[in-house]
């Protein structure tokens, strides 16, 4: 699905990405987590192409496309999918106008004709429901207005409206009460595909109790330090970050 | 002397400036400069209610008698200096009479051990250089009548020069008392230095010695703040209302310097300020605020101009007024962005309220802008006390007086907490309070 | 971004095609005679040619307004303009087949197809026309419709010989002649124009709409509009403006009134794309323009709904007098310029009566090396009790050598009164652009989805069908702006 090597990146000179690796196949899901500013959103931001920051170093490989060539929007219509921390708000522009301006170009990409009206709004309808999302938040505009959960619930209502075939979740967790948190994980569990996959991005492992990965990875400092199952997770809940630091010095 | 016209006054000033302008204090380079000053200053006149910068303000309504262009101090009267000294202990006090220095009442000795302070007249002798350099720098480029004739004409007012990081800690403040009923026009124009890392806190007080006293007090002062250097520089404007009070502060800011004014205004009868503040360097911060409460015919015209030449500036403007009777307030502000100055921080807030049918508010908020990558909003009210709050009150026992009294003050407080100066918050604060009962 | 800031292209102005059609002109220049010729050709009373004669007089004693608006211009030769150039028509024509049919092309062109009108005629909820080219009335459809219910909708011209009660009644009520330089001019040689009066307690079943177009070139256009809703009266009024793309300058200075009685109301909206210039500011129309709304008696209603593409220079200011009690006023904008453009428009809210209440939502966008200003004036007058305005003014700035400037006046004299005014001046955020990217939306289409969603709030105000031209107008001036 996607193959990170080697990857460097920086913002204004200074380096955050230090050499990331990562395989991620299709129909995984998986978890990075580590401290504060060890380059996890970082990673998203790069993935996802924003224009702040500079890649020195390194090679992605996403269905077997250089990704690092390709315009945000490109990447998007290719299937990349991030669910922002902070989504945005964009005063006068409807939801519903909006993810149909978004599904078309994704078609027109594909060469695919643009959906009827039908059969959008019937869409529309069948995810809404999947994330518990109120139908009259379809036709707000874009976040503004939404509460913290209601964003993120909206980002999840996007991803299944969009059908990525990689989804990176940048600390969608951040600011959600547990019920909120249940209904986010539970659209992404019924997204959860063997052609589907995920990056997780979580300083928590709360959020892992309801979407289970497959694999889980601690960055520090711009890298992979440490890589397990779901129980290092549950590991690094008890212990905190303060022993992978150590260790990774020590290592050093 | 009755029902002269405008240009008839103008030319008189004009007149006045040949006959004195060799003695006028500065060298050549000086003269040179006044010389073109009274040339802007003939070329355009008095304002008229025609230009648009007075458009609310029109000269027309001020200008009716022959000026008197010289003044002396009348000698039968007697000033009480302490009086005014001990209503603000924590200054340094400096006294001006119609304009000239009252050297024995002031603390001019204990000031000039830390600093230059000085006339103008003296200045252009002992401090020649640095009067040479700045009078009348910041003025060039402002085109309005009254600076322009001030520069041209002034040969009294104060050099404040703080040397690089001095810092002042007591405020200086600076006492203007008025003291003629004929017409009488001074021209006081003081030039404020301070130097890279300097600091100082100077404080205006505007006093009429009678109330019988009407007179024209057209001031100017050049500002200039070195990199890193902070100026508080505040104005209480409480002259008697036969008075008319002309004022342009000309501020001048270099890198990361940092300059807050607040002008409260409760006199004179026609008053009109002028604020341009130029942002030449980098993480400037500068903050305008102001509050004038009129009553009877009082005429108070407010004008700021901020002009952002270089990024990532911030300020902040907050003026407010209060208009009882035949009260007519102006409030004029914009806010310039120039081509360069990306990552402009600039706000601007102007509410007023009027408290009766004959009292008139004009606003005009600007924005000029050509800079992208900024943040400028100005957000401008004017209404009334709100009736909700004067009934919550007067339910709880308040008289309707009491309740009113409690809401304007509630109103005004946020402009007087601005100031930075403690003792001096607390000075403004019994006026105001007064001024409420 | 800025990079593809540098790729500014512009569009091409669609709308910029001429028409072969024969004219019937005036010669150049600007005396009493050409005044006297002009109302001659009109076959006008002796009433109307005083009128002019004496607009004309006034007008000499005028001076240009240049020294307030935010714009800068060559002077205009105001001896070098053809103030009358007529399409040489056949008088009454028996039906349309006798127009010209270069004029049918024209009208084609512009997309209103009189000959489908024509057909429809009798056929509900239609869009009735008068169209204006080079100053005269060609053309209005639904007459005989509207004719029924008693509504008068024609061309100026004909308002002069047909309604002429009427027109004397209320013309220069609102705009006076000595109003300001160019509403002198306009009463001076105004050649056409559109009247309307909707009659006591009628409702107008149609939108009612005009599209100008200046054709021959080197002529003015000073058309006037007249809009008379009397007791309970309901219409809405569109306007549409075109003009060909020539290299020179041409002025356009209209006068539009309004009247609305007791109870009535007059909804006007305008979509406004004359030719800007090309890309390089070179040609372009100035549009100077006087139109002032009166709510002459008790609770009637003037709303201005503007939005505001196209001319080199724009000079405008859709305002409402306030006078009857409870009366309401409004004004929606939306001001785009982009390359050379420069406009100053606003509006002005006079409150006079009781219980008045104005609103004010103006939306500025600029873009490439234009400037465009706000300037609005709110006043409320002594005994004007309870009087509430509200402003809200944004502008956007689409790249960093554009302008964006409000110059609002806020004069009260009654403490009754409370008024608020905001404006906040920004530019896209690249974090909205990014967010549309990474859903797959390219920069062109979500800087169409940003802006269209920014002006959302004046476009809601414009009937269906205007609100879409306006749309696709908006992205087409914005073409190649940024991003």
């Amino acid at each position: 699905m996607i193959s990170i090597k080697n990857l460097h990146a920086s913002i204004d000179g200074k380096e955050i990405l230090k050499g990331f690796n990562l395989e991620v196949n299709a129909g995984e899901v998986h978890a990075i987590m580590g401290p504060n500013g060890s380059g996890k959103s970082t990673l998203a931001s790069v993935l996802a192409g924003r224009e702040d920051y500079e890649v020195t170093d390194g090679k992605v490989v996403f269905n077997n496309k250089d990704l690092l060539e390709m315009s945000p929007e490109d990447r998007a219509r290719e299937g990349l999918f991030l669910a922002f921390q902070y989504p945005v708000e964009i005063p006068g522009v409807s939801n519903i106008n909006f993810l149909k301006t978004a599904i078309t170009e994704i078609r027109q990409y594909k060469g695919l004709p643009p959906l009827e009206a039908k059969d959008f709004l019937k869409l529309v309808k069948d995810k809404q429901a999947m994330v518990e999302l109120q139908g009259s938040l379809a036709n707000r505009s874009v976040n503004e207005g939404f509460s913290g959960g209601e964003k993120k619930r909206n980002e999840i209502f996007q991803m299944a409206m969009l059908e990525p075939s990689l989804a990176i979740l940048d600390e969608t967790d951040s600011g959600l009460d547990i019920d909120a948190l249940r209904i986010v994980a539970g659209g992404v569990n019924k997204l959860r595909s063997s052609n589907r996959s995920f990056i997780v991005i979580t300083h928590y492992q709360r959020l892992l109790d309801y979407i289970v990965p497959d694999f889980v990875h601690v960055m520090y400092n711009g890298q992979i330090v440490k890589t397990g199952t779901k129980e290092l997770a549950l590991e690094l809940e008890s212990k905190g970050y303060d022993w992978i630091k150590k260790e990774t010095e020590q290592a050093i | 002397m009755n029902n002269v016209s405008v240009p008839h006054i103008t030319q008189s000033a004009a007149d006045h400036f040949r006959l004195v302008s060799a003695s006028l204090p500065g060298d050549s380079k000086v003269l040179e400069l006044r010389t073109n000053a009274m040339e802007r200053f003939v070329a355009k006149g008095f304002p008229l209610k025609s230009d648009e910068e007075y458009k609310y303000s029109g000269t027309e309504k001020i200008l009716k008698d022959e000026i008197l262009w010289t003044t002396e101090i009348a000698p039968e009267r007697v000033i009480d200096f302490d009086t005014i000294r001990n209503l603000h202990k924590d200054a340094l006090h400096v006294f001006f009479v119609n304009g000239e220095l009252i050297e024995q009442a002031s603390d001019i000795n204990a000031l000039q051990n830390k600093l230059v302070i000085c006339t103008l007249k003296n200045a252009a002798y002992d401090h020649a250089e640095v009067f040479n350099k700045y009078y009348g720098k910041n003025v060039v480029g402002f085109d309005d009548a009254f600076a322009q004739l001030n520069t041209a004409m002034a040969c009294n007012g104060l050099l404040i020069h703080v040397p690089e990081g001095l810092i002042i800690e007591k405020p200086i403040q600076i006492n203007h008392i008025g003291y003629a009923n004929n017409q009488s026009f001074y021209q006081q124009h003081h030039l404020i230095i301070a130097d890279k890392g300097a600091s100082v806190n100077i404080i205006e007080n505007y006093i009429s010695n009678d109330q019988s006293d009407a007179y024209f007090n057209n001031q100017v002062n050049e500002i200039f703040i070195a990199e890193n250097a902070q100026v508080k520089y505040y104005q209480l404007q409480n002259e008697n209302k036969q008075v008319v009070h002309i004022n342009a502060t000309q501020v001048h800011q270099e890198q990361s310097s940092y300059f807050d004014t607040n002008t409260i205004t409760i006199g004179s009868a026609w008053l009109r300020n002028n604020l341009n503040i130029k942002l030449n360097g980098l993480h400037c911060e500068t903050h305008l605020n102001g509050l004038q409460i009129l009553s009877g015919q009082q005429h108070v015209d407010n004008h700021t101009l901020v002009d952002h030449q270089m990024p990532h500036c911030n300020s902040n403007q907050l003026y407010k007024g209060i208009l009882k009777d035949k009260g007519t307030g102006v409030f004029n502000g914009k806010i310039f962005v120039r081509r360069d100055a990306q990552k402009t921080n600039a706000y601007q807030s102007s509410k007023n309220m009027l408290m009766s049918d004959d009292a008139t508010m004009n606003t005009k908020p600007q924005l000029e802008i050509y800079a992208d990558d900024v943040k400028c909003s100005h957000g401008s009210s004017t209404g009334q006390i709100d009736k909700n709050a004067l009934f919550y009150l007067r339910s709880r026992a308040l008289s309707e007086d009491k309740a009113r009294t409690l809401l304007l003050h509630a109103f005004a407080i946020e402009v007087i907490e601005k100031i930075n100066i403690a003792s001096y918050r607390s000075y403004i604060e019994n006026i105001i309070e007064q001024r409420f009962e | 971004m800025a990079d593809i800031l540098e790729e500014v292209t512009g569009s091409e102005y669609k709308y910029g095609f001429t028409s072969d059609i024969e004219m019937d002109t005036a010669p150049i220049g600007l005396n009493e005679s050409i005044i006297r010729f002009i109302s001659e050709k009109k076959n006008e009373p002796a009433w109307m040619l005083e009128y002019r004669l004496k607009a004309y007089s006034k007008w000499l004693t005028m001076k240009e307004p240049k020294h307030w608006p935010h714009v800068s211009y060559p002077e205009i030769d105001f001896q070098n303009i053809i103030y009358y150039a007529a399409p040489k028509l056949k008088k009454e024509l028996a039906s349309l087949d006798e127009v010209d049919p270069e004029l049918l092309k024209t009208f084609e062109k512009l997309g209103i197809s009189l000959e489908e009108q024509k057909r429809l005629t009798g056929v509900q909820s239609n869009i009735a026309v008068d169209a204006v080219i080079d100053s005269v009335s060609v053309k209005t459809t639904f007459k005989e419709t509207l004719a029924e219910k008693g509504i008068i909708f024609c061309s100026f011209s004909e308002a002069v010989q047909e309604h002429p009660e009427l027109v004397r009644k209320y013309m220069g009520t609102v705009v006076p002649y000595t109003d300001n330089f160019y509403a002198a001019l306009n009463s001076a040689v105004f050649t056409d124009g559109s009247f309307c009066y909707i009659p006591k307690g009628v409702r107008c079943p149609m939108e009612l709409s005009t599209y100008f177009r200046i054709n021959a070139s080197g002529t003015g256009q000073f058309e006037r509009t007249l809009i008379i809703a009397d007791e309970g009266a309901y219409v809405s009024y569109l306007e549409g403006c075109t003009a060909p793309m020539r290299d020179e300058n041409q002025l356009h200075a209209a006068v539009v009134e309004i009247i609305a009685h007791k109870n009535a109301e007059v909804k006007y909206s305008t979509v406004q794309n004359w030719y800007p210039g090309d890309k390089d500011g070179k040609g372009g129309i100035y549009n100077f323009v006087t139109k002032r709304g009166i709510c002459l008696e008790d609770n009637s209603k003037i709303s201005w709904t503007q939005v505001e593409t196209g001319s080199a220079v724009t000079w405008k200011y859709p305002s409402v007098i306030l006078k009857g009690n409870n009366s309401v006023g409004e004004f929606y904008s939306v001001a785009v310029t982009n390359h050379h453009q420069q406009a100053d428009t606003g509006t002005k809210m006079i409150h006079i009566g009781r219980n008045t209440r104005s609103t004010i939502v103006s939306k500025g966008i600029s873009a490439g090396l234009s400037n465009n200003s706000y300037r609005g004036l709110v006043k409320i007058h002594k005994g004007a009790k309870n009087a509430r305005n509200f402003s809200q003014c944004d502008s956007l700035l689409m790249g960093d050598k554009c302008g964006a400037h409000t110059f609002p006046y806020i004069e009260i004299k009654d403490q009754s009164a409370i008024v608020e005014h905001e404006a906040t001046t920004s530019k896209i955020g690249e974090d909205q652009l990014f967010y549309c990217k990474q859903r797959g939306i390219d920069t062109e289409k979500a800087i169409a989805l940003i802006v269209n969603g920014y002006c959302k709030e004046v476009f809601n105000q414009l009937p269906m069908e205007f609100a879409v031209e306006a749309q696709k107008l908006l992205a087409v001036s914005l073409e190649g702006s940024v991003g």
